[in-house]
C-alpha cells in the first residue's frame, strides 16, 4: 500500500507519494496562476488544478511497482466553481482573496446580525465566503445563476471529476456561510432567504471518510497503471490538513503556516465559550478530528509582507544574492540588531483576524532619520508576528494551554524569524523536517478512510518529525512585550484614516 | 569697490564676491563637522570657522584683481549659536549650536515662573532649547564655575567681528532668538536678565543689520591677505534666515521665502496688523528683520528634503555609489517628471516637527500601504507630505491674519519642477522659482552695500539683482484628492502622537 496526499493549492499543486509508514517515496509540484480580470476579481481556472493533478501523479506514481493506492485532498478553501447540467464549468473559480462580493457581506450581516451568524457558522460574514459570492452571480450573472446546477468549491469539484458525488468536508463547508458547524447540516433559514436551492450545493461529509475507489477509466486518465486500485477519501481545507501534518490535534497545539498569506491553526479547549469566541471576533472551524473546534487566524500579507518589501526595496540585495548564489532573505535578514523603535502594520491587504478590515492599510510608523532599510526589514517580521500575537496573547486569556506550536510553509526556512516568532510569542516553537504539511495531512486521511490508521491523532503525532526548537530569548521576550503593547494601539489609531484613505477617488488621475 | 558676502552656517562656510550690482564674481566655500559626542549634544570648535574664514577670503582675494583697493563686507550668520569667552575673548568650550537639546528641561521652569503671554510680546519667542535664555539657565546648573568665571557670552556674528578688530557686535535679528531681546525697544530686557541672572556685560553689543561699523585695521587686512592699500569697510549682517529673505526680495507683508534644504524653513513678512494672540498660541516666532520696523516669522520642518535623502540612502538605489551620482539622483531620476498622486500618506516627521507643534517627540510615517505601493509612489508621498506641512503652517498663519500672497523659493529641493508644481498646488500659491541661488551670502551683500550706502533702499534691491525664474501656478487637476488628503495629514499625525510618545518612552532618540 502506498498513499497518495495531494495539495491542491492557489498557485499550485502537490503531490507526495508515501509508503505505508509516512515515508516519501517520491514528489512532484505544478505551478499555475490565479487571474485578476478585474481588480478585486481572483479567479482560478479549475481544469488548470485538474491538469495540474493529473501531471503530477503520473509523475509520482511513474516509477512506482505499487497496485494499491490510498488518496486524500488538503484544498483550498472558500471558492466557488458554478457547473452545468453537463458538468461544464460555467466560469471560473473565484477565489477566497476575490472581493468582488463584497456588497453581499452587508446584506447578509444585516439581514440576520454576526451574532447568529457566528452561532451556527462560527464565522463573520466576508468576501470569502461562498454564499455571498453565490449572491454575487445571483445578480450580476443571472445567466450562468440560471444554468448553473451546482455551485461546488475545488474539493467537491475535484470529487465529483473523480467519479464520486459532489463532496465536501465540514471544515470546508464551515466557511460557505450557509452551514451549521454544531448540528452538521445547511442553515435553512439562510438558504431561503438567499433564494438558493439546496440541490445545488455540495454535499457535505467527514474528512477522511471513505468515498470509494476510482473507475479504470480515471485511474488511467490520472496516470496509474492499469490494474492500480485507487481507494480515495474525503479530504479537508489545507489550514486542517497542515495542523495534522504537524501533529497539531490536542487542544492547546498550533501550527502557524506562513507563505504569502500567514495563517494559524490553534485547535481549542471545550472550554472556551462560543461566546468568548465572539467577543474577540474569533472563528471557529471544525478540524478533521471528529467533534473537535479550531480557531483560525489569517493575515493575507504575511510572507507576502517581506516580499513586497524585497521586491521593491531590495533591488541590490536581489542582484547581489544572484551573483553570490545565496537565498535573497538569508541576506536581507542577516544580522544580529537591537530591536528597534520602527513598527510595521502588515495590512497591506486588509487587515484579516481578528478585525476583518479588508479597507486596513499597511503602514511603517516611528520612523527617524536614524531608521534603516535593516531596521524597517525587522519590522516587517515583528509585525507580522505581533499580528498573530494579538490572537494568541487573547486567547491565553481566556484560558488555552500554550502546548506545541509548530510552524511550517516557505516563511519557517527563516531561522531569523523562528527565534522571532519564539521570542515575541515566548513559547517554544518547533520548524518540521516537513514544510508543507498539507500533503502529509491528506496522506493521514487518506490512510485512515481505509483503515489501516486506526487514529488520525497518534498518527499525526507520529509522522510530523520536528526539525529544530526555539526557545525564547528572556532578554528579547520582555522588550518585545513593551513593543508589543504599542503595536496593539497602531490598528485602532490609524483605523479611521485608512478607511478614509480607501475612500480617496484616484479615477481622475491615471 | 567689490562686494564680500559671507554666509557663515552650521556645516559650512561660503563667501562669495560681487560687483556694485551684485552680480557675483567669486567664490569659495569649506565644509566643517559640527561634533555630537553624546545625544543632545551639537557643537562646534569657534577656532575651525575663523581658520576656514581666513583661508577661504585669502582665497579669494588671490584669485582677484588686486588693482581694486575698496571692499566692504557683512555676514549671514547660522542663528542661536553660544560661545562662551574668557576676558580676552577666547572660546573656553565648543559653541553650542541651534540643535543642541541639553537646555529643553529650562522650558518648563520659564514657563513656570514668567508669564508666557507677556514674555512673547517683549521678545517674540517662546521658551525653547534653542534660545540663549534656556542656555544659560542650563549652564549655570551645569557648570556655575564656568558660567561665573566667563567673561562673554557671544553669538557667530559678535565673535567674528571681535576676531576683525571690532567690539562684540551682534544685530537686531540675530538678537531675536535669545528669548531676553526686547524686539520692540530693541534692546536687553533688563526684567528677564535680572530675573536669571544674566549679566548684560557679558552680552554683545546690538545694532541694526546693515550698519556702516568701520574700517579693517592695517594689521588685520595684511593677516586677511588685503593689499596694504585697500580700504575694507565692515557693516553689520543679519541672522541667515533674514539675509536669505533678503536675498530673494522677500521685503513686502504677505511675501514668504521657502528654502527647501535638509530643512524646510520658510520666513514670512508680516503685515503690521496682525493678531498677536493667534501667532503666540500657534507658537510661531515673531522676529526682527533687516528692514526697519518689520517683522517676520518662521517655520521649520526639520527633515524637509532631509526626508527625501533619508529615502534614498536606505530605501533608494543600493548601487549609486559616488557622491555626483548620489546628487543628481536625488533630484532627478529619484523625484522624476510625471505627477500622479500617490494613494500612501507620508508624514515627514523624522526628525519632530517646528511650527506650530514644536513636537519633538513627533516621528515619520508611511500609511496608506498597499500591495502596489512601490518606489516611486514612497517618493510621491514624500513630496506631498512635505507640502502638506508646508499648508498646515499656512493655514495657522491666516488664522493670525497673514494670508501669504507669494512663495519664492530656493534651495536645491527648488531645483525639482515636479516637486513646485506638486507644492503650489497642495498650498494653492504661486510659487516663484528664482534665478539665483546664493542665499544667505547674497543678502549679505546687499546689507553689506546698504550699509555704505551704494544701495537707497533693501525694499527695492533683492528683486532687482534676483530675478524670477519660473512661477508654478496652482492648478485644481487634483484638487480634490490633495484636499482630502491633506485633511487626513493632519488626523493621522493627533492620532500617532500618543503612539509617538509611547516609542519615545522606550527608545530614546
Amino acid at each position: 500500500m502506498q498513499i497518495l496526499g495531494i495539495d491542491l493549492g492557489t498557485t499550485g499543486t502537490k503531490a507526495v507519494l508515501y509508503d505505508s509508514d509516512g515515508k516519501i517515496i517520491s514528489e512532484s509540484y505544478t505551478e499555475y496562476s490565479v487571474s485578476t480580470p478585474q481588480s478585486g476579481w481572483v479567479e482560478l481556472d479549475p481544469l488548470l488544478i485538474w491538469d495540474a493533478l493529473k501531471d503530477n501523479i503520473s509523475k509520482t506514481v511513474n516509477y512506482s511497482k505499487e497496485k494499491n493506492f490510498a488518496m486524500s485532498f488538503s484544498v483550498l478553501g472558500d471558492a466557488v466553481i458554478p457547473i452545468g447540467k453537463d458538468n461544464a464549468i460555467l466560469y471560473p473559480a473565484m477565489l477566497s482573496a476575490d472581493i468582488r462580493s463584497s456588497k453581499y457581506v452587508k446584506q447578509v450581516e444585516k439581514r440576520f446580525g454576526d451574532k447568529y451568524i457566528f452561532e451556527y457558522s462560527g464565522r463573520w460574514a466576508h468576501t470569502m465566503c461562498p454564499l455571498t459570492k453565490i449572491l454575487w452571480i445571483r445578480d450580476h450573472m443571472p445567466d450562468i445563476y440560471k444554468n448553473a446546477a451546482k455551485f461546488l468549491d475545488v474539493l467537491s469539484w475535484i470529487n465529483s471529476k473523480l467519479g464520486f458525488s459532489a463532496i465536501m468536508d465540514g471544515s470546508s463547508a464551515s466557511a460557505t456561510l450557509y452551514y451549521d458547524i454544531n448540528n452538521k447540516k445547511i442553515n435553512d433559514e439562510v438558504l431561503e432567504w438567499a433564494e438558493i436551492d439546496k440541490k445545488k450545493l455540495p454535499l457535505v461529509g467527514a474528512s477522511g471518510e471513505h468515498l470509494g475507489t476510482l473507475s479504470p477509466g480515471i485511474a488511467t486518465e490520472l496516470g496509474f497503471k492499469p490494474g492500480s486500485r485507487i481507494d480515495v477519501s474525503l479530504g479537508a481545507m489545507d489550514q486542517l490538513c497542515n495542523a495534522l501534518g504537524t501533529g497539531t490535534v490536542e487542544p492547546g497545539d498550533s501550527s502557524c503556516s506562513t507563505g504569502t498569506v500567514e495563517c494559524a491553526t490553534i485547535i481549542l479547549p471545550k472550554t472556551i465559550s462560543d461566546t468568548e469566541l465572539f467577543n474577540h471576533h474569533f472563528i471557529k472551524v471544525p478540524t478533521a478530528i471528529k467533534n473537535q473546534f479550531a480557531n483560525m487566524t489569517v493575515l493575507w500579507t504575511g510572507g507576502g509582507s517581506l516580499k513586497w518589501f524585497r521586491n521593491n526595496f531590495c533591488q541590490g540585495e536581489i542582484k547581489e544574492a544572484r551573483e553570490r548564489g545565496i537565498n535573497v532573505y538569508d541576506l536581507i535578514e542577516q544580522g544580529e540588531r537591537p530591536i528597534s523603535d520602527v513598527f510595521f502594520l502588515p495590512h497591506l491587504a486588509g487587515s484579516g483576524t481578528p478585525w476583518w478590515d479588508s479597507l486596513s492599510k499597511g503602514a511603517f510608523i516611528g520612523l527617524s532619520l536614524a531608521s534603516n532599510k535593516k531596521q524597517m526589514i525587522d519590522a516587517v517580521m515583528e509585525g507580522v508576528t505581533f499580528s498573530l500575537d494579538i490572537s494568541m496573547k487573547a486567547l491565553e486569556k481566556l484560558g488555552l494551554e500554550k502546548k506545541r506550536f509548530a510552524v511550517i510553509g516557505g516563511g519557517s526556512k527563516s531561522e531569523k524569524w523562528n527565534q522571532l516568532k519564539a521570542d515575541i510569542l515566548n513559547r517554544k516553537v518547533i520548524s518540521m523536517i516537513y514544510k508543507e504539511g498539507g500533503a502529509l495531512g491528506a496522506s493521514i486521511l487518506a490512510g485512515y478512510g481505509i483503515g489501516i490508521f486506526k487514529s488520525m491523532e497518534s498518527k499525526s503525532k507520529e509522522l510530523a518529525k520536528v526539525e529544530k526548537e526555539y526557545l525564547p530569548n528572556k532578554n528579547k521576550v520582555s522588550q518585545y512585550n513593551q513593543k508589543f503593547e504599542i503595536f496593539k494601539e497602531i490598528y485602532p489609531a490609524l483605523k479611521d484614516i485608512n478607511h478614509k484613505i480607501s475612500e480617496l477617488d484616484y479615477s481622475s488621475s491615471v | 569697490m567689490k562686494i564680500i558676502g559671507i554666509d557663515i552656517g552650521t556645516s559650512g562656510l561660503k563667501m562669495s564676491v560681487y560687483d556694485e550690482k551684485a552680480d557675483i564674481l567669486k567664490s569659495n566655500s569649506a565644509t566643517y563637522t559640527v561634533q555630537s559626542p553624546f545625544s543632545g549634544v551639537v557643537e562646534l570648535d569657534p577656532t575651525i570657522i575663523w581658520e576656514s574664514f581666513k583661508k577661504i577670503l585669502n582665497h579669494l582675494l588671490n584669485s582677484l584683481n588686486q588693482e581694486d583697493k575698496e571692499y566692504v563686507m557683512s555676514f549671514s550668520v547660522l542663528g542661536d549659536a553660544l560661545i562662551i569667552t574668557d576676558e580676552t575673548f577666547n572660546p573656553i568650550v565648543p559653541s553650542i549650536l541651534s540643535s543642541d537639546t541639553r537646555s529643553s528641561g529650562y522650558s518648563k521652569k520659564i514657563s513656570e515662573q514668567l508669564n508666557l503671554k507677556e514674555l512673547y510680546s517683549k521678545t517674540g519667542r517662546i521658551p525653547h532649547s534653542m534660545s540663549i535664555l534656556n542656555r544659560l539657565l542650563w549652564l549655570q546648573d551645569y557648570d556655575n564655575n564656568l558660567y561665573k568665571n566667563s567673561s562673554w557670552f557671544l553669538d557667530y556674528q559678535s565673535w567674528i567681528l571681535v576676531k576683525l578688530g571690532f567690539n562684540p557686535t551682534t544685530d537686531y535679528s540675530s538678537a531675536s532668538g535669545t528669548l531676553f531681546f526686547d524686539i520692540n525697544r530693541k534692546c536687553y530686557d533688563d526684567d528677564i536678565l535680572n530675573w536669571s541672572n544674566i549679566a548684560k556685560q557679558k552680552l554683545p553689543f546690538l545694532v541694526p543689520s546693515g550698519k556702516y561699523l568701520g574700517q579693517l585695521s592695517e594689521e588685520i587686512k595684511l593677516e586677511l591677505g588685503f593689499s596694504g592699500k585697500s580700504k575694507v569697510a565692515v557693516v553689520s549682517g543679519g541672522m541667515d534666515q533674514i539675509c536669505n529673505a533678503l536675498g530673494t526680495g522677500t521685503v513686502s507683508p504677505k511675501e514668504m521665502v521657502c528654502s527647501i534644504g535638509t530643512v524646510e524653513a520658510t520666513t514670512t513678512i508680516l503685515p503690521d496688523e496682525i493678531d498677536e494672540i493667534q501667532l503666540f498660541s500657534g507658537n510661531y516666532y515673531r522676529s526682527v528683520s533687516a528692514i526697519p520696523e518689520q517683522f517676520v516669522t518662521f517655520s521649520f520642518l526639520w527633515a524637509g528634503g532631509g526626508s527625501l535623502r533619508w529615502y534614498r540612502d536606505n530605501l533608494g538605489d543600493y548601487n549609486i555609489k559616488t557622491t555626483e551620482q548620489r546628487k543628481n539622483n536625488l533630484y532627478k531620476e529619484l523625484i522624476g517628471e510625471e505627477i500622479n498622486p500617490s494613494k500612501e500618506l507620508f508624514l515627514p516627521f523624522l526628525s519632530g516637527t517646528g511650527p506650530p507643534f514644536w513636537d519633538s517627540m513627533a516621528r515619520g510615517a508611511y500609511l496608506g500601504l498597499n500591495l502596489s505601493s512601490g518606489k516611486q509612489n514612497f517618493v510621491d508621498a514624500i513630496l506631498e507630505g512635505v507640502s502638506f506641512d508646508l499648508r498646515y503652517n499656512l493655514e495657522q498663519l491666516r488664522k493670525a491674519g497673514i494670508e501669504v500672497e507669494k512663495i519664492c523659493v530656493v534651495g536645491g529641493g527648488s531645483k525639482s519642477s515636479k516637486w513646485l508644481q506638486i507644492k503650489s498646488d497642495i498650498v494653492k500659491k504661486p510659487i516663484f522659482r528664482l534665478e539665483r541661488q546664493e542665499g544667505g551670502s547674497l543678502g549679505a551683500a546687499l546689507l553689506a552695500g546698504y550699509g555704505i550706502g551704494l544701495y537707497q533702499d533693501l525694499t527695492e534691491i533683492g528683486k532687482k539683482v534676483n530675478k524670477v525664474n519660473k512661477v508654478f501656478y496652482p492648478s485644481d487637476r487634483f484638487m480634490e484628492i490633495y484636499d482630502k488628503k491633506y485633511e487626513i495629514f493632519k488626523e493621522a499625525y493627533i492620532k500617532l502622537m500618543g503612539i509617538n510618545k509611547k516609542i519615545n518612552s522606550i527608545f530614546r532618540r
